[in-house]
C-alpha cells in the first residue's frame, strides 16, 4: 500500500548536535526521516554557542598572545583589531560548517520541515498546519535560556551569549551575570577587546562547577586583564539609566549598583520541553524529559537526546547520545549511553578542561581519593613559552585508578583527552606514568602528575 | 481525526470571564486576569500551527495559578469536574 506523504519511519524534532546527527545516521540506515527545526538549521552549536564563539575567541586570544610578543623580541606596539573583520571571519567559519543550511540534510534524503513542532498525539506531530506521523520519534529540542528572576528584564535591553554575534562593535563597559563556563568565556572575550568588564557570580568563585584551584587561577588571569570579579554577588534587578543601564546586586548583605553600557546574562539554560509532551503521554520535569538508560521516554517508541534531557550542556554529550538513540531507534533498544570519559571545556586563555569526578564531587559523596596538582612551571614548555598560569590535577581512587582530572593550560582541550581515555579504559596512574611523553610539550605535566600519584 | 476549529482570543476571554463569574470573582479583577491570560496565550500560540484544547487549558492554568488559585483549578481540571 502506498505510504501517505506525511508518514515517516522517524521524526526528529530539532536539527542541532543531537537531532542533526541522529537524522543523518537514521537516513544513512535507509529510514524515511522527517527533520523539524523551529529556528536555524544546525541548532545552537553551529549557529550560536559552538562554531561562531570558537571563531571569535580564536581571534581575541591571538590578540592577547600577540600583545605578549614583545618579551620575545616581537614588536606589538602598533597592535590593533578591526571588529568587522573579526565578525566576518566568524561568518566564514559558520558558512564552512554549514550553519543555517539544510542542504546536508536534504542531500541525505531527509525531509526538512521548518516550523515549531507540537505533539498532537503519541504518533502525531503538528508543524504549522501540517500533521506528520511516524512509528518512532526522537526529541532533540535542546535548551532555552533560564528564567533568572531578575526584576526589570522586560524594560531593559539585555544581551545573551547569542546576541554577541550581532554586535557591530564591542561596548565600552559590560556587566556579565554568571561566571560559569560561558560567562568566563564571554567576560574574557570582551576584556581582550578592550571593554571594561565586571562579572558577577552567586557562588564563591569563578567556574563554580570546577574545583577550587581552577577558580583561583582564572581569578588571577582575569585580574591581569583588568576584569573586576564580584563573587558571592546576586544580581536582583536591572533598570534603565538614560542611555545606560543600572545593575543592582546584593553583595555581603548590602545592595549595590553600578552603571554600565551593556548587560549580558550567562546564567545557564533549561531544557526546552514546551512542545505538547502531555498530549503524547511523555513524562518530564524541570530537569528535562525523563528517559531510561536506552534514552527511551515514558512512551517506548519516543526517544530523547541532547540538552532536552538535562545534564551538562555540550555538543559532545549530545552527539554521544545521538549515536545511542539512533542505534536503539533503528534496532531493538539495547545500547546504553556510557558517559565515562566525557570531557568538559571552557575556551578561555588558558583553556580549562576537565573530565570525570571533581574533588568537590568526591567530598560530597564522602569518597576517599588521592590527588595531585602539578603547576605548569614544572615543565620545559612553561619555560620556553614563559607561560605559567595553570596546572594539571589528577584524582584517583584509593587504588590509584584514575577517576577525574582538571587541566588549566594552553590546549587543555587536547591534553584532557589522554585522561578521558584513561578513565574510559579503567587505567591506573602507573599506566600513564609508564608511558613516555614528549618532554618539551605540555603533555609531560600529565606524566609527572601520574608519576607522583603512582 | 478530530475536528479542528480556529483559536479565538475573544472566545477564550469570554470563557475565562464566565468561569470567573461562576466563582463570584469581582468583575474588574476578572477582566484584568482575563486580559493578562489571553495575552499570554496569544504569545504562546502565535508560532504553533495546531494545538489541542488540553494545551490551551494547561497554558491558561499556568498563567492563572499566579493570579487566582480557584480559577486556575477549573482550568487544570476542565472536563473532569462534574
Amino acid at each position: 500500500m502506498a505510504r501517505a506523504k506525511n508518514d515517516f519511519d522517524l521524526i526528529v524534532i530539532g536539527s542541532g548536535a543531537a537531532g542533526g546527527a541522529s537524522a543523518l545516521m537514521a537516513a544513512g540506515a535507509g529510514k524515511k526521516v522527517a527533520l523539524i527545526e523551529a529556528h536555524k538549521w544546525g541548532g545552537s552549536s553551529l549557529n550560536y554557542t559552538g562554531v561562531p564563539m570558537d571563531a571569535l575567541f580564536h581571534a581575541t586570544h591571538l590578540l592577547t598572545e600577540a600583545a605578549e610578543g614583545v618579551k620575545f623580541g616581537i614588536s606589538s606596539s602598533n597592535l590593533r583589531y578591526n571588529y568587522p573583520t573579526i565578525n566576518n571571519w566568524k561568518n566564514v567559519a559558520m558558512r564552512r560548517a554549514g550553519a543555517g543550511s539544510k542542504k546536508a540534510f536534504e542531500d541525505a534524503g531527509i525531509t526538512c520541515v521548518k516550523g515549531r513542532a507540537h505533539f498532537l498525539g503519541s504518533y502525531q506531530v503538528g508543524v504549522n498546519d501540517v500533521r506528520l506521523t511516524a512509528r518512532k520519534i526522537l526529541i532533540a529540542t535542546g535548551a532555552q535560556p533560564l528564567d533568572t528572576g531578575i526584576k526589570g528584564l522586560h524594560d531593559v535591553n539585555f544581551m545573551t551569549p547569542d546576541s554577541i554575534l550581532d554586535l557591530i562593535r564591542p561596548p565600552r563597559t559590560i556587566f556579565v551575570v554568571g561566571a560559569g563556563s560561558t560567562g568566563c568565556e564571554v567576560a574574557q572575550y570582551f576584556a581582550e577587546l578592550g571593554t571594561k568588564v565586571l562579572v558577577a557570580e552567586v557562588a564563591g568563585r569563578l567556574l563554580p562547577k570546577e574545583d577550587e584551584e581552577v577558580g583561583q587561577v582564572m581569578d588571577n588571569c582575569f585580574n591581569k586583564l583588568g576584569i573586576k570579579v564580584l563573587t558571592q554577588s546576586r544580581v536582583v534587578a536591572l533598570e534603565k539609566d538614560s542611555v545606560s543601564k543600572k545593575v543592582i546586586f546584593m553583595r555581603g548583605g548590602q545592595e549595590k549598583s553600578v552603571r554600565i553600557d551593556e548587560v549580558i546574562l550567562c546564567t545557564g539554560s533549561t531544557p526546552a520541553t514546551d512542545l505538547g509532551l502531555e498530549n503524547a503521554g511523555i513524562k518530564y520535569g524541570a530537569k528535562g524529559i525523563k528517559v531510561n538508560k536506552n534514552l527511551q521516554t515514558s512512551m517506548k517508541h519516543i526517544f530523547a537526546a541532547g540538552d532536552c534531557i538535562g545534564g551538562d550542556s555540550s555538543t559532545e554529550k549530545a552527539v554521544l547520545e545521538a549515536a545511542v538513540a539512533v542505534s536503539n531507534l533503528v534496532h531493538r533498544p539495547k545500547a546504553v549511553v556510557e558517559y565515562a570519559g566525557l570531557s568538559r571545556i571552557t575556551r578561555t586563555y588558558p583553556e580549562v578542561a576537565s573530565v570525570g569526578a571533581t574533588e568537590d564531587d568526591c567530598i560530597r559523596r564522602d569518597r576517599k581519593i588521592r590527588k595531585v596538582v602539578v603547576p605548569l612551571s614544572t615543565v620545559e614548555a612553561s619555560n620556553t613559552s614563559d607561560f605559567r598560569d595553570g596546572f594539571v590535577k589528577i584524582i584517583t581512587d584509593r587504588n590509584r585508578k584514575i577517576i577525574g582530572a582538571s587541566i588549566v593550560a594552553p590546549r587543555a582541550g587536547i591534553l584532557i583527552q589522554e585522561i578521558a581515555m584513561a578513565i574510559r579504559l579503567g587505567l591506573y596512574a602507573s599506566d600513564i606514568a609508564d608511558t613516555p611523553h614528549i618532554a618539551s610539550d605540555w603533555g609531560e605535566l600529565i606524566r609527572i602528575a601520574a608519576r607522583r600519584l603512582s | 481525526m478530530k475536528k479542528t476549529k480556529a483559536y479565538s482570543s475573544a472566545a477564550l476571554k469570554q470563557q475565562i470571564l464566565t468561569d470567573a463569574k461562576s466563582l463570584k470573582i469581582a468583575e474588574h479583577w476578572a477582566e484584568t486576569m482575563a486580559d493578562k491570560t489571553v495575552k499570554y496565550v496569544d504569545d504562546w500560540i502565535k508560532d504553533r500551527g495546531t494545538v489541542t484544547e488540553a494545551d490551551i487549558n494547561r497554558v491558561v492554568h499556568n498563567q492563572l495559578k499566579e493570579l487566582n488559585a480557584d480559577l486556575a483549578y477549573i482550568y487544570k481540571n476542565r472536563g473532569k469536574i462534574l
